[in-house]
């Protein structure tokens, strides 16, 4: 994860119109808010779309950037918005959301293939797949909390909700995960 | 068996359902010293537990080994710079 003193050196240069010291947040940045922007809009042109207005946006705003959170939390926060206006599709709602226990059981909780969604989680492409059938701002969370090593408070912070909350959809989240690869990649 | 009766076992001062609650926070090393100590002494004496248990923290180790932030593309990286590089919106 970079350097978040050198993150917010970066943006106050860019503030004060350094484009060398935007190309560099860029560079630092890009590939990070690229892989989370495809993992919420699930397409590549969408993703790309995402992240050129991800830092056309954080160039004209980055005189008005605060520094109550990390650049990171900043960056992602303005990809996420960018993401869901550019992708609105419709998520799956939470009308019929199972309980932590049937939760646990789908996932494989008593069962005697405990082991199969782990097994088929070494297969990057059925792992996508899986996370493929989670809601946007579940696939966000996984993708800010266990790839890009986001804090509680950060991830927290792009969601727009607790660290409770993050901390109980990042839960849930896996075990949804859990259950659709035991299921062989249905949800 | 319904899950809600499958997960009520008590054991160790603790049900499986409270040790399914706390599974994420044990993974994330986000309990506290005495809960993690309760929760590890109701997996060390239930095989369901244990099992499930085991097989999550393997998930998640899967999810960071799986899953990358592969560099972009240099076509892609080349029409971002390109698009930056037109705007000037901002001095």
């Amino acid at each position: 994860m970079p350097d978040a003193r050198q993150d917010r050196e970066l943006v106050d240069a860019a503030a004060a119109g350094d484009r060398a010291a935007f190309a560099a947040l860029v560079t630092r940045y890009q590939a990070r808010v690229f892989h989370l922007a495809r993992a919420i809009t699930r397409d590549d042109a969408a993703a790309e779309d995402v992240l050129q207005d991800t830092f056309l946006g954080a160039w004209r705003a980055a005189d008005r950037f605060r520094g109550d959170g990390s650049v990171a939390s900043w960056l992602y926060a303005i990809a996420r918005h960018a993401a869901f206006r550019r992708h609105r599709r419709v998520e799956p709602t939470g009308a019929d959301e199972p309980t932590l226990d049937q939760l646990g059981v789908a996932a494989g909780w008593g069962q005697p293939d405990v082991t199969a969604a782990v097994t088929a989680a070494e297969d990057r492409a059925a792992l996508e797949r899986a996370l493929a059938t989670l809601g946007a701002d579940d696939r966000a969370a996984i993708w800010m909390h266990h790839v890009l090593d986001l804090p509680f408070d950060d991830t927290a912070q792009v969601l727009g909700c607790s660290v409770a909350a993050v901390k109980s959809r990042l839960h849930r989240a896996r075990l949804q995960l859990a259950a659709t690869l035991r299921r062989g990649g249905h949800p | 068996m319904k899950p809600d009766a499958v997960l009520d076992d008590l054991i160790a001062g603790l049900r499986c359902r409270e040790v399914l609650a706390a599974l994420g926070d044990y993974s994330d090393g986000t309990l506290t010293a005495d809960r993690r100590a309760a929760i590890e002494a109701h997996v060390g004496a239930c095989p369901n537990c244990a099992a499930f248990g085991g097989a999550y923290g393997a998930l998640v180790t899967a999810l960071r080994a799986r899953l990358t932030t592969d560099d972009l593309d240099p076509d892609l990286e080349a029409r971002l710079q390109a698009r930056l590089a037109d705007d000037a919106e901002r001095p």
